[in-house]
């Protein structure tokens, strides 16, 4: 019986039939690809080594996040010098380098400022003369995991919050509403500044959380008049008559009707959480121990003739915007049954 | 003529809504008289019409007989059981056998939800089946309506306005009620397609035994269905009878004007015959004319008119008109 048939599967099925969902799809999964392979992407140490007779796998640790082999830390290999130093080609010692050879914190002093494909930098170095390359996919990591955790967590608060007003109303709805007021008054990257600067040392788990409880209001001020308006209607009265109970109508029948404006702000929310991590650490307030699209961009301010650490963070953090609006729009489209093409 | 048990019955009925003013300190500045002290019994297998112009407190009377607005004082009881009596187990049982049927069928049916999950909710809210038996019952409460079971797997938009209608009473069957109230179930709808959900209409009553309140603003679409009409006026039942005597004999001067208000199909009668048309609006229901509510708009009020408000008095043939110069006009 086709009643087997899952509305997810429905879903997926819709979402393949669309360009933009395809590209939006696509940029997002790219994105996600690029930041979870960036060890073996863009990394000093070789993806193969062959040395004394044996083969190791340096770079393939890095992914696991595993500690260097015993053996070559005590033969003290470290980084890319002590490796070619280490190696003698008449014993049969041989490497395989990733694409980019370089991690996102390896000095190059000699390459300072270098532009694109000078030396072995293909999108060039910044002030210490770390590869630009390596660090945009290594802050591909950072960047994508603040957006989808800080919208994760906006969307969390939201969800709740902008249902129970909504549905609730009365001195639950005021009570919400006005806390929504209060927070959205609050400039919030003068209470990120604020906030990171308090804190001793500010690490990324700080700055996610402290991104999302600030920009959950657009989510629930969006559920709350959905919930609002489906409160009222025919469908949600015929549901009571039939014996549903609040829950119940709630969940099956408010807030699927509601979900798809959501889906958008939430698709914006990773958008702006993203944004608001470049920022600070376009600000100097990041994470010194993760690389980040801001901070590059920030080295290029003051630097106007290294136009590459300006333009190619730019660009990272355009496409990746784009790319998680263009999945929202299209899943909104996906998810409402009256834009399905014909089955 | 013995008069069968009623299965509904609804004695003084008031539904009134609070008009509040003010930011967070709310002044209780009026109150809007929907429904106001309806006395009305619906007996077993009966099609009741109920109709009125626009505002006079049809369908929230409607919506007071299921409960889905509070009433503000009067019982309804169903089957020997009060309905405004609290959220008892037993009075959200006696609530399922009491269903409606809305007006547009574009509003009433949840647009993310399958006919057969429309169907298949009720059933599994009230578990009045096994899970196992649910599709052969949605399939067949589909057949009942005159749907293709088929079609258990699409969404409302891909039905058309009858479709949905049907799919709505589908819906209101679907927990074996003893009473369906339908409000303006046609009225959303083609004409074509009119006189099929009113022939589905009551070929269920006769079939299923149902009793029926069918609730319009439109007398001759009322007329055909029902047994008894009932004609409502700011919230207050002004004439009461069997559906061939008031439409045929009408006494209150309001079931006059409407039933002059039906057109006719030959031109040239249309053109010869004398309309009763009311002047104005019907009056505000938050600020009710003194006495007879009816009387700015009468063409034979009298002082007396204004000065109480008339009751609703049982005359010949099981008639009760609520008009104090009856006899006079």
């Amino acid at each position: 019986m086709a009643a087997t048939d899952s509305p997810a599967r429905r879903i997926l099925a819709r979402l393949r039939t669309r360009p933009t969902a395809r590209a939006g799809a696509g940029g997002v999964l790219v994105l996600i690809i690029l930041a979870l392979l960036a060890p073996l992407l863009a990394n000093e140490k070789p993806l193969v080594l062959r040395w004394q007779g044996k083969t190791y796998y340096p770079a393939f640790r890095d992914f696991l996040s595993m500690p260097a082999h015993p053996d070559l830390l005590a033969a003290g290999f470290r980084d890319l010098p002590t490796f070619k130093a280490g190696l003698d080609a008449a014993r049969g010692d041989s490497l395989l380098l990733p694409p980019i050879p370089w991690s996102p914190v390896t000095l190059d002093l000699a390459g300072r400022y270098a532009l694109p494909f000078e030396g072995s930098h293909p999108l060039g170095a910044d002030d210490v003369g770390r590869d630009v390359a390596a660090r945009l996919l290594h802050g591909a990591r950072v960047s994508l995991a603040i957006g989808l955790i800080a919208a994760g967590l906006a969307f969390l608060i939201g969800f709740v919050a902008g249902s129970a007003a909504g549905y609730l109303g009365g001195w639950a709805d005021i009570g919400l509403s006005r806390l929504m007021e209060i927070v959205d008054s609050i400039p919030k990257l003068l209470l990120l500044l604020v906030l990171v600067a308090a804190l001793e040392r500010p690490t990324l788990y700080h700055t996610m959380a402290i991104i999302g409880v600030t920009s959950w209001t657009g989510i629930a001020r969006i559920l709350r008049g959905e919930v609002l308006k489906l409160r009222g209607r025919d469908f949600v009265a015929a549901a009571r008559g039939l014996g549903s109970g609040g829950p119940g109508i709630l969940l099956r029948h408010i807030l699927p009707n509601a979900l798809g404006p959501v889906v958008v702000a939430l698709s914006f929310a990773v958008a702006s959480a993203i944004l608001a991590e470049s920022m600070l650490s376009f600000l100097g307030f990041g994470d010194p121990n993760f690389p980040s699209w801001g901070e590059i961009i920030e080295q290029g301010r003051n630097h106007m003739r290294s136009w590459h650490l300006v333009v190619f963070p730019g660009v990272a953090v355009f496409a990746t915007v784009t790319a998680f609006n263009l999945l929202g729009d299209a899943l909104r489209d996906a998810i409402d049954p009256r834009l399905a093409p014909p089955a | 003529m013995p008069v069968p048990a009623p299965i509904l019955q609804l004695t003084d009925v008031k539904t009134h809504f609070p008009i509040a003013e003010g930011f967070l300190i709310k002044r209780h500045t009026g109150t809007v008289k929907a429904v106001d002290g309806v006395n009305l019994t619906l007996a077993r297998g009966e099609v009741l019409g109920l109709v009125g112009e626009s505002g006079c407190g049809k369908s929230t009377l409607a919506r007071t007989i299921l409960q889905l607005v509070p009433t503000t004082s009067g019982t309804i009881i169903l089957e020997g059981k009060n309905l405004t009596a609290g959220s008892t187990a037993e009075v959200l049982d006696a609530r399922r056998h009491l269903q409606m049927v809305f007006q547009d069928p574009y509003a009433s049916l949840n647009p993310r939800m399958t006919v057969f999950a429309t169907l298949a909710e009720p059933m599994a809210v009230h578990k009045i089946c096994p899970a196992s038996e649910i599709p052969a019952r949605v399939a067949e409460l589909m057949t009942t309506v005159g749907l293709a079971p088929r079609f258990m797997q699409k969404y409302p938009h891909e039905f058309s306005g009858g479709q949905r209608q049907r799919i709505a009473i589908a819906r209101a069957l679907a927990l074996q009620p003893r009473v369906i109230i339908a409000d303006e179930p046609v009225s959303a709808l083609d004409v074509s397609i009119q006189a099929q959900i009113l022939n589905l209409l009551a070929s269920l009553v006769k079939k299923m035994g149902l009793s029926l309140i069918f609730i319009a603003h439109d007398l001759s679409v009322v007329k055909h269905i029902s047994d008894r009409i009932a004609v409502m006026y700011l919230g207050k039942i002004v004439e009461l009878g069997n559906a061939v005597d008031v439409i045929e004999r009408p006494l209150h001067p309001y079931t006059r004007a409407l039933i002059s208000a039906i057109p006719t199909p030959n031109p040239d009668v249309e053109r010869a015959r004398q309309r009763i048309v009311l002047a104005g609006d019907p009056p505000s229901p938050v600020n009710p004319p003194s006495g007879c509510a009816f009387h700015p708009r009468c063409a034979y009020a009298q002082e007396r008119c204004k000065l109480s408000v008339p009751p609703l008095l049982a005359t010949a043939n099981a008639r009760e008109i609520a008009c104090v110069r009856l006899g006079e006009i």
